[in-house]
Order: C-alpha cells, then structure tokens, then sequence
C-alpha cells in the first residue's frame, strides 16, 4: 500500500517536473576548480624533502598557468600534506577533500633510482569520489622540471578534455642584447635562453610540425632576408632554400601543416607575393600575382587554405585561399589596415592585429568571416598573436608598459597575464605544438 | 668570409636551440607512459574524436639533443660591432609596418570607410562561437513551458544564484553553445537525491560532469516548493 502510494506520488512529481518551466542556469564567475596538490610520497632510495617539494611547487604553477586550476591552500588540508606510502590502488577518503571544497586532489609518488626517475600520480575528481587519471612516467634524466608541467597538463585534461599547454615552448624576438635574435622560452615565461646569437636582424620565427626546428628570416646572409632553420632534431640547422638562388629575398617562412612543403613571401621589385616550395627548394609554386604587397602566409591547420594579407585595394587586408592559389576571396572589411593572420589549431578563428587610431589591437575572425570580434583593445599597440596549441590562449607582444612585452590571453578574452619581463623588446611570439 | 661566417652561425645554431634550462641535468625527454586508467570513469567520458592523452613514448633510436652551448651575448661595452654588420640597419619586411606611410590615407578617406564598413557590420559584444561551429541550442526561455508562480519563480532564482556560486565553467567553455539537461531529485530540505540524470547531453563530456560536479557540490540547494524531480539546463549562453 505504502509502495502504490509512493508511486503515485513519484509519478505526480514526475509530471509536475516535466511541465514546469527548467531552471536555466548559466556561469557565474567561478572559472577554476579548485585543487589540492599533495606532496608526493619519496619511495627514493635517497629521500629528499626539497626535490619533493620543488616538483609540488611547480607542478602547481604549471596547474594554474592553465586558469582552470588554483590551489588550496595547504592550512585548509584535513587530509594529509603528503601522500600516504603505498596508496596506489587504495579508496581515497573523499570527505576529507570534499568538505574542504576541493573538486581535484592530485596525489602521488616519486622513486629516484640510479637508472632514472619513476613519477606515479592519480587525479581525483573529489566531489564525486572518482578517479579520472591513473598513470606513471619513467625518465632518464633526474631534472624534473619539463615531467612537472606535462604532468599538470594531464591533470588540466583530465577535468576539461583538452590538454594544458604548460609544458610547451614559445619563440619569440627579442633584442634584449642589443641585436634582434630569435629566444625560445616555457610557455609561462620562464627559462628563456637564446637560438640565435648572429648579431644580424632575426625575425618572424615558426615552428616545425614537429616541435624540433625554428624557421626564421634572418639578415646574416648578404645583409637580406634569407630563410633559416634552428634545429634540435634531425633537421641540419642553417640557410633553406639556396636551390633558389639569391636573387629574390625570401622572408616569412612557415611549415606546412604535414611537414611536405613551406609557404614563404618572396620580393620582387617593389611587389611580393606568396610562395610554396618544397622543403629541399624544389616544387616553387607561385600563389599570387600582380604588383601588390603580398605577405604573412598563414596555413590552416589541416594545410588546405592559407590565409595572408594583401594591400592590392589600396590597403592591407587578410584574404584567404587554397594552398594552390585557387579560391582567393578576401575575408577583412572591417578597419582599413589589418595584418598577422594567423589561425587556431582548431580551425575556428583567425586572429590578426587590425589599425585603430595609429596602433594596433588584435581581433578574432572565423574563416567565413560570419563573426568578427576583438579580443584585445588597449591604447598602446597589441600585436602578432600567436595561438596555443590546444586553442584556448593567445600571446601576443604589447607596448602597454613602454618597451614590447609578450602577454597572454584567454580565447574569451579574459585572463590578461604578462609572460616576459626581461629588458629590452619582446615581439613576434610563435607558439610551439605539444612536445612528443 | 660572410658566407663562413654564417655557416659558422649556422653550426652553432642547432646546438643553442637546446634549452641550458631545461636540459642542464640531462633532459627527461624519454617520458613514457606506462599506464593510463580512465578506469572510475563512465562510459559516456570518451569523447568521439578522443585526443589521444598519451604522451608517446620517444622512439629509442632518437639520438639525444647535444649538449646545448653556452651562448654569451656580447655585453654592451665589448667588442664594437662587426664591419659584417648591416648598415644601415636592413629595413625588414615586416609585414606593412613600413610602407605603410605611402599608404596612409587622409583622415577624411580613413573616416569614410570607417562609415562604409560600420554600415556593413553588426556590432560585437564578444568573442562568440563561429558559425562554422555547431548552432546553439536554444536559450533556455521559460515562456511556454508552463507557468510558475511567484513561490516557484523565487525559488528558481534562489536556485541560479547558488549554482552560480559554485558551478565551475572554466574559460574554454564560456564562448561554447553547450547545453546540458539534467533531472535532479530533491527532497523538501533540497537536497539531491542520488546522482542527477542527464536527460540530454551537450555533446562535451566534460562540460556535462563539471555540470554534475557543481550539482554535488551545491546540495543542498535551497527548499524546493515541492519534493520531487526538478529540471535544470545548463547553458553557457550569454554569460559573456
């Protein structure tokens, strides 16, 4: 009897929910969950508190780089600061971290042996008492600095399915010594050094698909622009495409997506235009004709289309094409000076710095150019936006404080942070892809 | 002497490339994974075009980065600069930054095509999805959906306000057209009984659990009207 009239009840709630009006929910401003980061248990042979404690620090800066993490501070903790020993496959004592307000508990252990080091963590999604990563990385080497920020990017797609970008690396330019030498730094801004060190005018850097060379311009070779390659791979380091000759100078070079071939802008005269080539110099395909100024081929990520900005109305505009050349039509009517596209890994927008009042801001367009928007407006010039790789921020160099510094943005605009701080001009970031 | 000189450069190049940060104690570049265990996770967690989550193990037979060479750069007061050295200084292609004064309009020509392309464009509130992407479901409107009474409209807003507070949306989402519908069952003190049912998914697995996430974490939500079940969209919409 007590169960007819249970479901007699369940039904009418049932119904009365069904017809009511839902409640809509959208966002508030709580744009990151909040995560403990335990201590890693030390199974090392040799324990060491401060190597443990390092590799916390910044494994949670790399978390909050990311802005869909922040700590908790450790005096909240009810669990404990360090991870147990031998918890591995245990059940975790949720409550502890759920009634602290923890949506994330990281939790794991680190053996330092003589062949190499062992890193095992898990990530816990705390308010539901489920694991969502389980995994262990196994180096060579004893500096820990590179497996911290991968392992925060994995954290970072465990909770949102798109991975951190911590552990990536970002060119740039920067005359910080007096020349303009290309550097390459951690995306957050930190272990700058240099790849360059010619003492000519270096710019325009790119990276290879694969994340082991730079393409750059750079002035070293008969005092004119000239490609070159920087490389940590197998690619040998020096001047590309001598096959063409010297006569025409060869500037902005950038890989395609597959690894095939190059888009690059070649002079001629007063006029430019675009270029493909095969990487050894063969397979030269001209994609633009007439006397205009042609440059800054930019390829969409699946290699089909390359976006580039042409003055051959009277001003600078970004057009897009396919990579043979076909299909020209021109994407900006908005403004009367836009240049520096360059498209999100996604495929979904085109960033590019467009002319307001003598400087630059940097706006977003999709490829079809349904939607164009800003993304950074300031009175002091806002340019060459580069995207990360997994499309969620952009970098770009602004004159907000004076000299040139880079800064990084959310898509969405929010997020505002500046990455360099060293003297001297920082421009032209390039954002390197996820490292293998 | 400028070719030798840039072949010298071009030597040294590939090894300065090589972070003296990163790989001053021999770089940890093979970092393999051993094990991955998505294991506690529902079946619906794997999105269709899953990335990969792997970090792949570097195939053995790369040879190592050579040890990176110290690069200095000539400290300011030392050694002036090479005869070799451009100068003037090469104008850099760069992009239009420099002829750009041969094309600079009059300002009564900068004006109206301002006039003429602020005709043509709708004005922008934000970044919002392309239209290339998925169109978005439709904005969670309560008019015809049966009307509520003042006690139900009062607690709605109770209800928003809390998930508002608690609800994490990090940034990625915020500009996407996401919408997750979900059944809570709530007892008369409004706190939810049992997991909340997701009655139509946004297509994100991942949005959808920080939707259940942020449901667990705000039970109990304020006194329901009545017990029973409730249902809720979640929707970045115009959140911007």
């Amino acid at each position: 009897m007590a169960a007819v009239w249970f479901g007699v009840v369940c039904t009418a709630a049932l119904r009365a929910g069904a017809e009511r009006a839902p409640v809509v929910v959208t966002p508030g401003g709580e744009q990151s969950y909040r995560i403990a980061v335990q201590r890693f248990a030390d199974d090392s042979t040799a324990p060491n508190a401060r190597l443990i404690d390092d590799f916390r620090a910044k494994v949670t800066e790399a978390l909050e780089f990311s802005n869909v993490f922040r700590r908790i501070d450790d005096a909240a903790y009810l669990g404990p600061l360090t991870t147990p020993p031998g918890r591995d496959d245990a059940p975790l004592e949720c409550q502890n971290w759920s009634q602290i307000g923890a949506d994330a508990l990281l939790e794991g252990e680190i053996a330092r042996r003589a062949d190499g080091v062992s890193i095992s963590f898990r990530v816990w999604d705390a308010s539901q008492c489920r694991r969502l990563v389980r995994r262990r990385y196994q180096q060579s080497g004893a500096n820990l600095d590179v497996t911290a920020r991968r392992l925060a990017d994995d954290v970072v797609e465990a909770f949102i399915g798109v991975r951190g970008v911590s552990s990536t690396e970002v060119a740039f330019v920067s005359d910080r010594g007096g020349n303009k030498e290309i550097f390459v730094m951690n995306a957050d801004g930190s272990g700058a050094r240099a790849a360059t060190a010619n003492r000519s005018l270096n710019n325009f850097p790119s990276w290879s698909p694969d994340g082991d060379a730079i393409l750059y311009t750079s002035y070293r070779y008969l005092n004119r622009p000239f490609l070159f390659l920087s490389s940590r791979g197998q690619g040998r380091p020096g001047r590309l495409l001598s096959r063409l000759g010297e006569e025409r100078p060869q500037y902005r070079g950038v890989f395609s997506p597959d690894h095939e071939r190059m888009a690059l802008v070649m002079s001629d005269g007063d006029a430019s235009d675009i270029y493909t080539v095969a990487l050894d110099g063969r397979n030269l395909r001209r994609l633009t004709r007439g006397r205009a100024i042609d440059v800054s081929p930019a390829w969409s990520p699946d290699g089909k289309r390359i976006a580039f900005v042409s003055d051959r109305t009277g001003a600078p505009q970004i057009y897009v094409m396919d990579s043979d050349g076909a299909n020209l039509r021109r994407l900006t009517y908005d403004g009367s000076y836009n240049t520096n596209p360059t498209w999100s890994p996604d495929g979904l927008w085109i960033a590019y710095e467009t002319r307001v009042n003598g400087q630059f801001d940097v706006w977003l367009i999709d490829p079809e150019a349904v939607t164009n928007v800003p993304l950074v407006t300031h009175p002091r010039s806002d340019e060459g936006p580069s995207w990360a790789p997994n499309s969620r921020m952009i970098m770009f160099s602004s004159t907000r404080r004076g000299l040139a510094d880079l800064y990084v943005i959310d898509r969405d605009g929010s997020n505002l942070r500046r990455i360099t701080a060293a003297a001297g001009n920082n421009t032209s970031p390039a954002w390197g892809p996820y490292s293998r | 002497m400028v070719v030798g000189s840039a072949l010298a450069h071009a030597g040294a190049l590939g090894l300065v490339l090589v972070s003296p940060g990163v790989s001053d104690q021999a770089p940890p570049r093979v970092i393999s994974v051993e094990l991955i265990a998505p294991s506690a996770a529902p079946a619906a967690r794997k999105p269709a075009p899953a990335p990969a989550p792997v970090v792949p193990p570097e195939p053995a037979a790369k040879p190592p980065p050579p040890k990176p060479k110290q690069v200095v750069l000539p400290e300011k007061p030392q050694a002036p600069k090479p005869q070799s050295k451009p100068k003037p200084k090469p104008r850099e292609p760069d992009v239009f930054k420099e002829p750009e004064k041969k094309q600079e309009k009059s300002l009564e020509e900068l004006l109206e095509e301002m006039r003429g392309d602020a005709a043509q464009t709708p004005p922008a509130p934000g970044p919002a999805e392309p239209a290339t992407a998925a169109i978005a479901p439709s904005p969670g409107s309560s008019e015809g959906r049966g009307a509520l009474s003042a006690e139900e409209r009062d607690w709605q807003a109770r209800v928003i306000r809390r998930m508002k507070g608690i609800w994490v949306v990090p940034p990625g989402f915020r500009t996407q057209p996401l919408q997750t519908r979900v059944v809570v069952k709530l007892d008369a003190a409004g706190n939810i009984l049992g997991t909340p049912r997701i009655t139509q998914r946004s297509g994100n697995p991942w949005y959808d659990d920080g939707v259940v996430r942020g449901l667990s974490k705000a039970s109990p939500l304020p006194p329901p009207p009545e017990a029973g079940e409730w249902v809720m969209w979640f929707e970045p919409g115009d959140s911007l």
